[in-house]
Protein backbone atom coordinates (compact mmCIF):
# COMPACT_ATOMS: atom_id res chain seq x y z
CA UNK A 1 0.00 0.00 0.00
CA UNK A 2 2.67 2.45 1.11
CA UNK A 3 5.01 1.35 -1.68
CA UNK A 4 2.23 1.72 -4.21
CA UNK A 5 1.51 5.30 -3.05
CA UNK A 6 5.19 6.13 -3.30
CA UNK A 7 5.42 4.74 -6.83
CA UNK A 8 2.33 6.71 -7.81
CA UNK A 9 3.76 9.97 -6.39
CA UNK A 10 7.05 9.23 -8.11
CA UNK A 11 5.33 8.62 -11.45
CA UNK A 12 3.31 11.82 -11.19
CA UNK A 13 6.42 13.83 -10.24
CA UNK A 14 8.30 12.33 -13.16
CA UNK A 15 5.48 13.15 -15.56
CA UNK A 16 5.26 16.74 -14.34
CA UNK A 17 9.05 17.11 -14.49
CA UNK A 18 9.15 15.60 -17.96
CA UNK A 19 6.34 17.79 -19.19
CA UNK A 20 7.99 20.88 -17.70
CA UNK A 21 11.37 20.01 -19.22
CA UNK A 22 9.86 19.30 -22.62
CA UNK A 23 7.79 22.49 -22.74
CA UNK A 24 10.70 24.56 -21.42
CA UNK A 25 13.00 23.11 -24.11
CA UNK A 26 10.51 23.97 -26.84
CA UNK A 27 9.42 27.30 -25.42
CA UNK A 28 9.12 30.01 -28.07
CA UNK A 29 9.57 33.73 -27.56
CA UNK A 30 6.88 35.51 -25.56
CA UNK A 31 4.44 37.63 -27.59
CA UNK A 32 4.95 41.20 -26.45
CA UNK A 33 1.39 42.35 -27.26
CA UNK A 34 0.33 41.48 -23.74
CA UNK A 35 3.57 42.54 -22.03
CA UNK A 36 3.69 45.66 -19.95
CA UNK A 37 6.44 48.07 -21.06
CA UNK A 38 9.28 48.55 -18.57
CA UNK A 39 10.09 51.94 -20.11
CA UNK A 40 8.17 54.40 -22.26
CA UNK A 41 10.17 57.07 -24.06
CA UNK A 42 10.77 58.97 -27.28
CA UNK A 43 13.13 57.81 -30.03
CA UNK A 44 15.57 60.67 -29.36
CA UNK A 45 15.73 59.97 -25.63
CA UNK A 46 16.51 56.30 -26.19
CA UNK A 47 19.29 57.01 -28.69
CA UNK A 48 20.76 59.71 -26.45
CA UNK A 49 20.94 57.27 -23.54
CA UNK A 50 23.12 54.89 -25.63
CA UNK A 51 25.27 57.59 -27.21
CA UNK A 52 25.99 59.30 -23.88
CA UNK A 53 26.81 56.19 -21.86
CA UNK A 54 26.49 52.90 -23.66
CA UNK A 55 27.37 50.73 -20.64
CA UNK A 56 24.78 52.43 -18.44
CA UNK A 57 22.14 52.24 -21.17
CA UNK A 58 22.94 48.55 -21.71
CA UNK A 59 22.23 47.75 -18.08
CA UNK A 60 19.13 49.92 -18.00
CA UNK A 61 17.37 49.02 -21.27
CA UNK A 62 18.79 45.81 -22.75
CA UNK A 63 16.46 42.81 -22.45
CA UNK A 64 13.72 45.14 -21.24
CA UNK A 65 10.40 45.81 -22.98
CA UNK A 66 10.64 49.36 -24.27
CA UNK A 67 7.80 51.40 -25.75
CA UNK A 68 9.05 54.08 -28.14
CA UNK A 69 7.22 56.88 -29.91
CA UNK A 70 8.66 58.45 -33.03
CA UNK A 71 8.38 59.25 -36.71
CA UNK A 72 9.18 56.62 -39.33
CA UNK A 73 12.36 57.40 -41.30
CA UNK A 74 12.13 54.31 -43.49
CA UNK A 75 10.46 50.94 -43.82
CA UNK A 76 12.69 48.23 -45.28
CA UNK A 77 12.18 44.63 -46.30
CA UNK A 78 8.43 44.78 -45.72
CA UNK A 79 7.85 41.78 -47.98
CA UNK A 80 11.12 39.87 -47.90
CA UNK A 81 12.12 36.69 -46.14
CA UNK A 82 14.19 38.38 -43.42
CA UNK A 83 12.31 40.30 -40.72
CA UNK A 84 10.76 43.64 -41.69
CA UNK A 85 12.45 46.74 -40.35
CA UNK A 86 11.13 50.14 -39.37
CA UNK A 87 13.65 52.84 -38.53
CA UNK A 88 12.50 55.76 -36.39
CA UNK A 89 13.89 59.27 -36.82
CA UNK A 90 16.29 60.83 -34.34
CA UNK A 91 18.16 64.16 -34.30
CA UNK A 92 21.19 62.31 -35.68
CA UNK A 93 20.67 61.46 -39.35
CA UNK A 94 23.27 58.67 -39.10
CA UNK A 95 21.54 56.95 -36.19
CA UNK A 96 18.01 55.77 -35.50
CA UNK A 97 15.88 53.28 -33.62
CA UNK A 98 15.68 50.10 -35.71
CA UNK A 99 12.54 48.12 -34.94
CA UNK A 100 12.45 44.51 -36.13
CA UNK A 101 9.02 43.05 -36.93
CA UNK A 102 8.23 39.44 -37.76
CA UNK A 103 7.15 39.23 -41.43
CA UNK A 104 3.42 39.76 -41.75
CA UNK A 105 2.97 41.70 -38.51
CA UNK A 106 3.86 45.13 -39.82
CA UNK A 107 0.84 47.31 -40.74
CA UNK A 108 0.83 47.62 -44.54
CA UNK A 109 -0.06 51.32 -44.39
CA UNK A 110 3.05 52.35 -42.43
CA UNK A 111 5.28 54.69 -44.40
CA UNK A 112 8.00 57.27 -43.88
CA UNK A 113 6.73 60.33 -42.01
CA UNK A 114 4.05 58.50 -39.99
CA UNK A 115 4.03 59.00 -36.23
CA UNK A 116 3.98 55.61 -34.54
CA UNK A 117 4.22 53.85 -31.20
CA UNK A 118 6.22 50.61 -31.09
CA UNK A 119 6.92 48.14 -28.32
CA UNK A 120 9.88 45.77 -28.47
CA UNK A 121 12.74 44.16 -26.59
CA UNK A 122 15.84 46.34 -26.65
CA UNK A 123 19.01 44.43 -27.56
CA UNK A 124 21.52 47.31 -27.60
CA UNK A 125 23.27 49.82 -29.86
CA UNK A 126 25.21 48.64 -32.92
CA UNK A 127 27.33 51.75 -33.47
CA UNK A 128 30.78 52.46 -32.14
CA UNK A 129 34.19 53.58 -33.36
CA UNK A 130 33.92 54.57 -37.02
CA UNK A 131 30.59 52.81 -37.48
CA UNK A 132 27.27 54.58 -37.38
CA UNK A 133 24.60 52.53 -35.67
CA UNK A 134 21.07 52.11 -34.42
CA UNK A 135 19.45 51.22 -31.14
CA UNK A 136 17.83 47.86 -31.84
CA UNK A 137 14.35 46.79 -30.77
CA UNK A 138 13.30 43.23 -31.62
CA UNK A 139 10.11 41.16 -31.58
CA UNK A 140 8.30 44.46 -32.10
CA UNK A 141 4.55 44.93 -31.96
CA UNK A 142 2.46 47.97 -32.74
CA UNK A 143 0.76 49.84 -29.92
CA UNK A 144 -2.67 51.38 -30.48
CA UNK B 1 60.20 74.64 -49.29
CA UNK B 2 59.48 70.93 -49.52
CA UNK B 3 56.78 71.27 -46.93
CA UNK B 4 55.21 74.08 -48.91
CA UNK B 5 55.28 71.97 -52.04
CA UNK B 6 53.59 69.06 -50.30
CA UNK B 7 50.98 71.42 -48.93
CA UNK B 8 50.26 72.91 -52.36
CA UNK B 9 50.11 69.45 -53.92
CA UNK B 10 47.69 68.13 -51.33
CA UNK B 11 45.49 71.19 -51.84
CA UNK B 12 45.48 70.59 -55.56
CA UNK B 13 44.64 66.92 -55.09
CA UNK B 14 42.01 67.43 -52.41
CA UNK B 15 39.00 67.61 -54.76
CA UNK B 16 40.20 64.44 -56.47
CA UNK B 17 40.40 62.41 -53.24
CA UNK B 18 37.01 63.68 -52.14
CA UNK B 19 35.41 62.70 -55.41
CA UNK B 20 37.00 59.25 -55.19
CA UNK B 21 35.42 58.46 -51.82
CA UNK B 22 33.12 55.53 -52.55
CA UNK B 23 31.63 54.42 -49.29
CA UNK B 24 28.85 51.91 -48.87
CA UNK B 25 26.91 50.91 -45.82
CA UNK B 26 24.12 48.80 -44.40
CA UNK B 27 22.51 48.59 -40.99
CA UNK B 28 20.27 45.65 -41.75
CA UNK B 29 22.95 43.20 -42.85
CA UNK B 30 22.46 39.49 -42.26
CA UNK B 31 24.73 37.04 -40.44
CA UNK B 32 23.64 33.56 -39.47
CA UNK B 33 25.45 30.66 -37.90
CA UNK B 34 24.76 26.99 -37.96
CA UNK B 35 26.05 24.12 -35.90
CA UNK B 36 25.20 20.64 -36.97
CA UNK B 37 25.80 17.42 -35.03
CA UNK B 38 23.97 14.07 -35.05
CA UNK B 39 22.39 15.10 -31.71
CA UNK B 40 21.05 18.53 -32.61
CA UNK B 41 21.09 21.40 -35.08
CA UNK B 42 21.56 24.90 -33.80
CA UNK B 43 20.76 27.89 -35.96
CA UNK B 44 20.42 31.62 -35.30
CA UNK B 45 19.90 34.68 -37.47
CA UNK B 46 20.93 38.28 -36.99
CA UNK B 47 19.41 40.84 -39.38
CA UNK B 48 20.68 43.93 -37.62
CA UNK B 49 24.32 43.93 -38.68
CA UNK B 50 25.89 47.29 -39.39
CA UNK B 51 28.76 47.53 -41.88
CA UNK B 52 30.71 50.17 -43.76
CA UNK B 53 32.87 49.43 -46.78
CA UNK B 54 35.13 51.99 -48.38
CA UNK B 55 35.46 50.70 -51.93
CA UNK B 56 38.31 53.12 -52.67
CA UNK B 57 40.65 51.95 -49.93
CA UNK B 58 39.11 48.50 -49.46
CA UNK B 59 38.64 49.06 -45.72
CA UNK B 60 35.63 47.16 -44.38
CA UNK B 61 34.06 46.96 -40.92
CA UNK B 62 31.23 45.05 -39.30
CA UNK B 63 29.55 45.27 -35.95
CA UNK B 64 26.71 43.20 -34.54
CA UNK B 65 24.99 42.64 -31.23
CA UNK B 66 25.24 39.12 -29.84
CA UNK B 67 21.81 39.55 -28.24
CA UNK B 68 20.32 40.33 -31.66
CA UNK B 69 20.83 36.69 -32.76
CA UNK B 70 17.38 35.12 -32.90
CA UNK B 71 16.88 31.42 -32.22
CA UNK B 72 13.64 29.58 -32.75
CA UNK B 73 13.75 28.32 -29.17
CA UNK B 74 13.87 30.94 -26.43
CA UNK B 75 15.76 28.67 -24.02
CA UNK B 76 18.52 28.07 -26.57
CA UNK B 77 18.85 31.83 -27.06
CA UNK B 78 19.12 32.35 -23.28
CA UNK B 79 21.79 29.66 -22.92
CA UNK B 80 23.72 31.05 -25.90
CA UNK B 81 23.82 34.52 -24.33
CA UNK B 82 24.34 33.57 -20.69
CA UNK B 83 26.46 30.42 -20.72
CA UNK B 84 28.52 30.68 -23.89
CA UNK B 85 28.79 34.20 -25.28
CA UNK B 86 28.50 36.04 -21.93
CA UNK B 87 26.83 38.80 -23.89
CA UNK B 88 26.38 41.08 -20.88
CA UNK B 89 30.17 41.27 -20.68
CA UNK B 90 30.84 41.10 -24.44
CA UNK B 91 27.76 42.62 -26.14
CA UNK B 92 29.25 42.95 -29.64
CA UNK B 93 31.18 40.99 -32.22
CA UNK B 94 33.20 43.04 -34.69
CA UNK B 95 35.34 42.64 -37.79
CA UNK B 96 37.84 45.09 -39.20
CA UNK B 97 39.83 44.40 -42.33
CA UNK B 98 40.38 44.86 -46.03
CA UNK B 99 38.45 43.65 -49.04
CA UNK B 100 40.38 43.02 -52.27
CA UNK B 101 39.32 41.96 -55.74
CA UNK B 102 37.02 44.73 -56.92
CA UNK B 103 37.81 48.34 -57.78
CA UNK B 104 35.50 51.23 -56.95
CA UNK B 105 34.93 52.09 -60.62
CA UNK B 106 33.72 48.55 -61.38
CA UNK B 107 30.75 49.06 -59.06
CA UNK B 108 29.03 51.41 -61.50
CA UNK B 109 28.12 48.57 -63.86
CA UNK B 110 26.60 45.16 -63.26
CA UNK B 111 28.72 42.11 -62.58
CA UNK B 112 29.91 39.56 -60.10
CA UNK B 113 33.35 39.67 -58.51
CA UNK B 114 35.28 37.13 -56.47
CA UNK B 115 36.91 38.91 -53.56
CA UNK B 116 39.11 38.13 -50.58
CA UNK B 117 38.60 39.58 -47.14
CA UNK B 118 41.31 39.64 -44.54
CA UNK B 119 41.36 41.15 -41.08
CA UNK B 120 40.62 40.66 -37.41
CA UNK B 121 37.44 39.23 -36.00
CA UNK B 122 36.54 39.86 -32.38
CA UNK B 123 34.10 37.49 -30.72
CA UNK B 124 33.65 37.09 -26.94
CA UNK B 125 36.32 39.76 -26.47
CA UNK B 126 39.00 37.68 -28.23
CA UNK B 127 40.70 38.84 -31.47
CA UNK B 128 41.60 36.31 -34.16
CA UNK B 129 43.07 36.92 -37.61
CA UNK B 130 40.81 35.68 -40.39
CA UNK B 131 41.03 35.34 -44.15
CA UNK B 132 38.14 34.29 -46.33
CA UNK B 133 36.66 34.66 -49.80
CA UNK B 134 33.39 36.15 -50.93
CA UNK B 135 31.36 37.48 -53.80
CA UNK B 136 30.29 41.00 -54.63
CA UNK B 137 27.30 41.18 -56.94
CA UNK B 138 26.40 44.47 -58.58
CA UNK B 139 22.98 44.71 -60.21
CA UNK B 140 23.75 47.98 -62.01
CA UNK B 141 20.83 49.77 -60.34
CA UNK B 142 22.76 50.77 -57.26
CA UNK B 143 22.24 47.46 -55.46
CA UNK B 144 25.43 45.85 -54.19
CA UNK B 145 25.34 42.53 -52.41
CA UNK B 146 28.34 41.08 -50.58
CA UNK B 147 28.27 37.44 -49.53
CA UNK B 148 30.70 35.21 -47.73
CA UNK B 149 30.82 31.92 -45.89
CA UNK B 150 33.44 30.99 -43.34
CA UNK B 151 33.96 29.01 -40.19
CA UNK B 152 34.69 29.97 -36.61
CA UNK B 153 35.81 27.71 -33.76
CA UNK B 154 34.25 28.70 -30.40
CA UNK B 155 37.38 27.57 -28.55
CA UNK B 156 39.54 30.01 -30.57
CA UNK B 157 37.60 32.82 -28.93
CA UNK B 158 37.78 31.52 -25.38
CA UNK B 159 34.22 30.21 -25.42
CA UNK B 160 34.04 27.26 -23.04
CA UNK B 161 31.72 24.40 -23.88
CA UNK B 162 31.08 22.01 -20.99
CA UNK B 163 31.94 18.33 -21.63
CA UNK B 164 28.33 17.27 -21.05
CA UNK B 165 27.10 19.13 -24.14
CA UNK B 166 30.30 19.03 -26.22
CA UNK B 167 28.78 16.45 -28.56
CA UNK B 168 25.68 18.65 -29.10
CA UNK B 169 27.72 21.55 -30.47
CA UNK B 170 29.87 21.37 -33.59
CA UNK B 171 33.64 21.99 -33.35
CA UNK B 172 33.28 24.68 -35.99
CA UNK B 173 30.36 27.00 -36.61
CA UNK B 174 29.37 27.74 -40.22
CA UNK B 175 28.79 31.43 -40.71
CA UNK B 176 26.94 33.08 -43.58
CA UNK B 177 27.26 36.77 -44.26
CA UNK B 178 24.99 38.70 -46.63
CA UNK B 179 25.14 42.50 -46.87
CA UNK B 180 22.99 44.62 -49.16
CA UNK B 181 24.98 47.83 -49.33
CA UNK B 182 23.75 51.24 -50.36
CA UNK B 183 26.01 54.14 -51.25
CA UNK B 184 26.69 56.65 -48.52
CA UNK B 185 25.94 60.26 -49.37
Amino acid sequence: MKARTLILIGAVALAIGGWYGYSEFNRGHADLSESKADFTLEADELLAAFVNDEAAANSQYVEKVVKVSGTIREVTNAGGTAPANVTLETDDEMAGIACEFKQGTLPAAWKAGDKVLVKGVCTGYTGGGMLPGDVILQRCVTVE
Amino acid sequence: MNLLKTFALSLALAPLTLAAQERYMTRTGHVDFHSSTPIEDIHADNDKVTSVWDATSGAIEFSLLIKAFTFEKALMQEHFNENYMESNKFPKATFKGTLKGVAADQLAKGGSYQVTVEGTINIHGVDQPIKTTGTITVDGKGGIRAESKFQVKPEDHGIKIPGAVRKNIAETMDLNVRMDYTKMP
